[in-house]
């Protein structure tokens, strides 16, 4: 029998159960419940009674019934409730417990009722009684209004005490008895930058002043032949962005202040913003062929960035609840409890390294992307 | 036969066992009392019979409370702790009721032998 099945025919069979016992359970108290009322002075009252018995015992088993929800923290969808049998069968037990249970409730709210026909009985006899024997002594009915006192005073604090140990049994669960576990949930993935910047910078140096026109065409012809390279191996013109070249000029003297040499330097920059990061790195190789031609190059080391977190966010935050549940899971197990719902929760940050480093995060294209839950379960029995 | 069935029904066995225990030792002389004090062959029957109804069902109650899940190979002591869970809910269901059904007829009794005397 497949799981569906299981649940379609347990929860009509639990169902019907409930009924037929709630049915039982009212065949066998009809005749003296019935035998009983009679009695009660009030007839129409009486009546009532008969009629509201038979559903103030089937509804209670019924709404015991109803009550349970396969729904819970755990299996909040119907997939999850229809693949765990043994969940089905708990649900099944918890469905019959709670019938039974408001179905014995039920049975002592009417034992009251009966105790309260009975006793309004004997009174309205004794108004009888009391009437006819209009000469009667008045000491017995002073003795009887005294005793009045006593048990209402009686059931008065039967009530309170009643009602005081319930409210403290909440208090005290809910402050006191409030068992939970506090736990961290870690979530971890490796993956690819998905942005690279890459800045080349190259430098022309001259030793006249007459030379810096010189100079700059050298500067422009170097640009050109790093600009070339970058788009024969595959970056395109909107990936390279050409800087602006800086003019330098140092002196240099000796002790005596006297003008030794002066040096008119040129420094240009290609910056490159791409998303094949790939690429970046085959052809920072390649610059080494224009360092070859006699070009003065700084070929500056890439920086990688992983830009894509928000569409990785949501999975993440929901394994390290996964894992955080199977540690309160252990914590729950070792306790002989179970794992309830979420009391508090809180996200710590999300943190992105290179992969292997402790730091840097942007000298590799793999990443290590993490973030930890705390989380506070209830536990429950 | 699963050994998490075999342990259910004897938690279900001794539950049922010991309301039927409780039974036989209150219902002669609850009846006595009722048939000395209401003087109402009907009611009698009433009050014995929500006790013994409400009795099974409030520890058979008790019994379905505990899960039998145990994985096979479990040690015999796991199946006798659930079973001890069981019944500890069983018999602390029985107390509770057989605590509200006693309250509820030593206030009638005590109410209505007051009238008689």
């Amino acid at each position: 029998m497949s799981n569906e099945t299981y649940l379609i025919v347990s929860y009509f069979t639990v169902g019907i159960a409930c009924l037929v016992l709630s049915l039982m359970t009212y065949a066998l108290l009809r005749q003296s419940f019935r035998k009983v009322t009679e009695t009660h002075p009030g007839g129409r009252l009486g009546l009532i009674f008969r009629r509201v018995f038979l559903f103030g015992i089937t509804l209670p088993a019924l709404a015991g019934f109803f009550s349970v929800s396969f729904r819970s923290c755990e299996k909040n969808n119907y997939q999850a409730i229809v693949a765990d049998r043994a969940y089905l069968v708990a649900k099944n037990q918890e469905q019959l417990r709670i019938s039974l249970q408001y179905l014995c409730i039920a049975l002592l709210v009417w034992t009251v009722i009966i105790a309260l026909v009975l006793i309004t009985m004997r009174l309205r006899n004794e108004r009888i009684v009391a009437f006819k024997n209009e000469e009667g002594d008045e000491k017995p009915m002073k003795e009887n209004r005294k005793c009045d006192v006593i048990i209402g005073a009686l059931l008065i604090a039967l009530g309170l005490a009643g009602g005081g140990y319930f409210v403290g049994q909440t208090l005290y669960n809910s402050k006191v008895a409030l068992n939970t576990a506090e736990v961290r949930g870690l979530a971890e993935r490796r993956v690819k930058s998905d942005r690279a910047y890459w800045t080349i910078q190259y430098t022309v140096i001259g030793n006249e002043e007459s030379e810096v026109s010189a100079l700059y065409a050298k500067s422009k012809n170097d640009q050109q032949k790093i600009v070339s390279l970058l788009t024969d191996n595959g970056f395109t013109n909107e990936e390279i962005v050409l800087g602006v070249v800086d003019y330098d000029a140092s002196e240099y003297r000796d002790k005596d202040q006297t003008l030794i040499e002066t040096k008119y330097t040129l420094t240009g920059s290609v910056e490159i913003e791409t998303g094949n990061v790939d690429l970046v790195s085959h052809v920072r190789s390649q610059m080494n062929e224009l360092i070859a031609e006699g070009l003065d190059i700084r070929n500056n080391a890439p920086k990688y960035e992983f830009s894509e977190l928000n569409a990785i966010k949501p999975e993440m935050l929901k394994e390290a609840t996964q894992n955080a549940r199977m540690a309160a899971n252990e914590f729950a197990e070792n306790a002989g409890v179970k794992v309830g719902g979420i009391r508090s929760a809180s996200q710590g940050g999300f943190s992105i390294t290179d992969v292997g480093e402790t730091y840097s995060d942007h000298k590799k294209i793999d990443k290590n992307v993490r973030v930890v839950t705390s989380i506070t379960f209830y536990l429950t029995k | 036969m699963n050994a998490n069935i075999i342990a259910f029904v004897i938690l279900f066995a001794i539950a049922g066992a010991s309301a039927f225990i409780v039974i036989a030792l209150l219902q002669k002389s609850l009846r006595l009392l009722l048939e000395d004090v209401v003087k109402l062959p009907a009611c009698t029957t009433f009050y014995t019979r929500v006790l013994s109804i409400g009795l099974v069902f409030i520890a058979l109650s008790g019994a379905l409370g505990v899960t039998l899940d145990l994985k096979k190979g479990s040690a015999c002591m796991e199946y006798v702790w659930k079973v001890a869970d069981g019944l500890s809910a069983a018999f602390g269901n029985t107390c509770v009721f057989l605590l509200g059904f006693l309250i509820v007829v030593t206030i009638l009794v005590s109410v209505l032998r007051r009238r008689s005397e």
